[in-house]
């Protein structure tokens, strides 16, 4: 009889699976509309691990890829190297894995919800849920490597959940493994997860305890293996991404400071009201809350283009009712819910997700506050069961016939949507330039690398960040030419790096005025760097202008005589 | 509902952010123009329409765009993100409204040391199948959408004062709760160091941010 139950449970999970791979690999190559300079990053020292053994500066495989002076974490790399030696250093290769992982994310998922909850219907609902977010398919269509962490986030969850209520050793060091991957494979991670970890100590402690030898040999062997990454973890490049990015590094304008002590007169009520505890505690508060606020989970999103999708949030405006349902549905039954310590741990999943988000400098932040979607896909389908527990409850009347039609043309209408601005408003507006796609890099090299020997020297602008990497990516630069010629240029001390060059190729800002003189020199960059109108028929010319999707220059090709 | 409850939300009225502000600023933000209203055709909405929209025909899509993005369901979206804007924590909490004249930016309507009660008032109502005063804080900020600009608070005022409500239900019902006396102690002090801060701002800084 089980088995009879079970295979249509196995088939429907089958279904969705096949829909997350459907909707994770459709179009991946187009959409998002080209590859970000990270992409190229981690694609391009994939490429050179295959060829060389080494990264792009020469280290012989190193924990920490500096990149473009990010220090990225090197799981995601090293995974990549199988899939570029067969697919090939291209679009495909870079987001073959992110969006597996994420499909597969999505089967671990429900196995995780049925081992929390024993409840088949609800693990599937989070599974349909997860494999249609629009938060999910953003970082798990590219930007690979959180897609990456977060599969080994859930896997090691559901390990651990296996360990407390079976009695299979093997899974507790599964789950330790998975979560050390997780310091592997992203940044974020390597504050959320040790706080994960400790929450779902606590919360099974008993259980913990009672198989505490288990336990703790477990843990050691996680030392063990996440020791090689201790010294990477307190490098200093760590440090200064560190700095770079969180409110750690962030001091107040000196602007202000002055302004505000001038205004308060009496220098006690400065130092009281505007001690940095008082406004770096309260600037902490505002980020962790902004996480949950209506403006980013519906409304609008984050302002990064990367991010972002035009007209909405990061889940379906229809979310909004199911959240309401949920909510309501956990404090009707409060009592029954703070006695299930599986709900506990989902709460403090919840609580702890944003973590790594707000210790940084942006207001709201939907790649490092990721591991969100997971509870919030949960509770989402608690409203969604009570949704259809109370349409199938009783007979059909009126009121539920026009509550039926009246959520699903609003889910229809969200979910419609989410499609036609993911594949179609989103890509134009957000292709142009460092925050967004850094569209128009592949057109250039294709245009740029066949006449490249017909130049003394090619100089392109650094405006739009990164133009090294999309070089190197599209021309498949062999990486044991490219190592000894590696440089990283800083403008300063808080910014990211440029490949200063390669062969003829010069990468830095290009200052027409001056640079007009060179002879025999081929530029490209942002029409503010090449105004037309400087351009003077006897010394340049102007050989292709590159336009945006939506019809914007992009860059401007001209070459001197 | 008991005096206490009552006493508690007129004094949470007083030390509010937003009572402050609009009894020195009354005469400006009362003084507001019919442009100041939500329009069903404001120019704004049914240009951004025409722009989805002549992308999506770029896109060959333009019947899916037409019935995706047009003048209703465009309209109903704008209502519910005025609607939803009504809840964030930001907003509530932190800064308020856009406008100089309605905050000092140092605050929101409400104090943040309000936050925990205004939760546990509500889950207290909600305990008790008080559905009607859940309602109000369900419905109110439904009059957000009157005013065009975002995170207005004149028009919140409503859902404001029903939050206050729910404050002063968390208040009193964790008030006599018999234990928890550190908690009580730091609640005060919290709110205590809010006032005085806000008070700091109003009088010290708030004159000039309006001269700028």
């Amino acid at each position: 009889m089980k088995t009879v139950k079970r295979k249509p449970k196995y088939l429907i999970l089958g279904g969705i699976f096949l829909l997350a791979l459907f909707l994770r690999f459709y179009k991946i190559t187009s959409v998002p509309i080209s590859l970000n300079w990270d992409e190229a990053a981690f694609a391009y020292n994939a490429y050179s691990i295959l060829e060389t053994g080494k990264d792009e500066y020469g280290n012989k495989m190193p924990l920490e890829f500096k990149s473009v002076g990010d220090y990225k974490c090197p799981l995601f790399v090293y995974l990549l190297v199988p899939v570029v030696k067969i697919l090939g250093l291209n679009e495909l290769a870079v987001r073959f894995l992110p969006s597996l992982f994420g499909a597969l994310t999505v089967i671990i998922f429900c196995l995780l919800v049925e081992e929390l909850f024993e409840d088949w219907r609800l693990a599937l609902l989070s599974a349909l849920l997860l494999a249609i977010s629009p938060w999910h398919l953003q970082f798990t269509r590219a930007q690979g490597d959180v897609a990456i962490s977060s599969f080994f986030v859930i896997f090691g969850i559901w390990q651990f959940l296996r360990w407390v209520k079976g009695d299979n050793p093997i899974s507790i060091y599964l789950s330790v493994f998975s979560f050390v991957m997780t310091f592997y494979a992203y940044f974020s991670e390597r504050l959320f997860t040790p706080v994960l970890f400790l929450g779902l100590t606590l919360i099974f402690y008993q259980k913990v305890i009672s198989r505490k030898k288990q336990f703790l040999i477990a843990l050691f062997f996680g030392l063990l293996l996440i020791f090689p990454l201790f010294k990477t973890m307190v490098s200093s490049g760590q440090k200064s991404k560190i700095l770079m990015t969180t409110i750690f590094g962030y001091h107040r304008p000196e602007e202000y400071l002055q302004k505000t002590k001038s205004e308060d007169y009496f220098p006690i009520v400065f130092e009281v009201f505007h001690h940095p505890v008082v406004e770096y505690g309260l600037m902490i508060v505002d980020r962790y809350f902004n996480q949950f606020s209506p403006y980013f989970l519906f409304i609008r999103g984050v302002n990064d283009d990367r991010q972002r999708i035009e007209g909405m949030g990061m889940l379906y405006w229809s979310d909004f009712i199911l959240l309401l349902l949920a909510i309501f549905t956990i404090v009707s039954r409060l009592e029954w819910f703070k006695k299930k310590k599986e709900f506990k741990f989902v709460l403090v999943w919840l609580a702890i997700s944003p973590l790594p988000a707000i210790i940084t400098r942006d207001p709201v932040h939907a790649r490092r506050a990721f591991n969100m979607i997971y509870p919030l896909c949960l509770l989402l389908a608690i409203g969604a069961k009570k949704f259809i527990d109370w349409v199938k409850a009783g007979k059909l009347s009126f009121k539920k016939i026009i509550a039926i039609c009246g959520f699903c043309s609003f889910f229809i209408w969200s979910l419609s949507l989410y499609f036609l601005s993911y594949y179609i408003i989103t890509p134009p507006r957000t292709a142009p330039g460092p925050g967004g796609w850094y569209y128009g890099y592949k057109q250039l090299v294709e245009y740029i690398s066949p006449l490249k020997n017909d130049y003394r020297k090619i100089i392109v602008d650094t405006s739009y960040q990164g133009p090294y990497l999309f070089f190197l990516f599209y021309e498949k630069y062999p990486p044991v030419l490219y190592q000894p010629q590696a440089v990283l240029v800083k403008k300063d001390e808080f910014s990211l790096g440029e490949g200063r060059g390669y062969d003829q190729y010069e990468f830095r800002d290009i200052y027409w005025p001056a640079d007009r003189g060179l002879k025999k020199t081929l530029f490209a960059g942002p029409p503010e760097r090449l105004p037309l109108t400087d351009i003077d028929p006897k010394q340049a010319k102007l050989l292709k202008t590159i336009y945006f999707p939506d019809g914007k220059e992009a860059f401007r090709i001209v070459e001197t005589y | 509902m008991n005096k206490k409850i009552i006493l508690v939300f007129i004094a949470l009225i007083f030390t509010s952010p937003w009572f402050w502000i609009f009894q020195r600023n009354y005469k400006e933000i009362l003084n507001f123009n019919k442009s100041d209203f939500y329009q069903i055709n404001n120019p704004i909405l049914i240009s951004e329409i025409n722009t989805f929209q002549g992308e999506t025909r770029l896109a060959e899509m333009g019947f899916l765009g037409k019935l995706i993005i047009n003048k209703y369901t465009w309209f109903f979206k704008d209502v519910l993100t005025q609607f939803l804007e009504s809840y964030d924590f930001h907003y509530l909490f932190m800064e308020g409204d856009l406008n100089l004249l309605k905050s000092t930016r140092s605050s929101g309507p409400l104090f943040l040391s309000l936050f925990p009660f205004v939760c546990y008032g509500i889950y207290r109502i909600f305990r008790r199948k008080k559905y009607p005063l859940l309602f109000l804080v369900l419905v109110s900020p439904i009059f957000g959408c009157l005013f065009r600009q975002h995170y207005e608070t004149l028009s919140r005022l409503p859902f404001i004062l029903s939050l206050t409500l729910m404050a002063a239900i968390g208040i009193v019902a964790f008030s006599e709760k018999s234990d928890y006396k550190i908690l009580k102690g730091l609640f005060l002090v919290f709110f205590s160091f809010e006032f005085l801060r806000f008070i700091h701002y109003y009088f010290l800084h708030y004159p000039f941010l309006l001269q700028r």
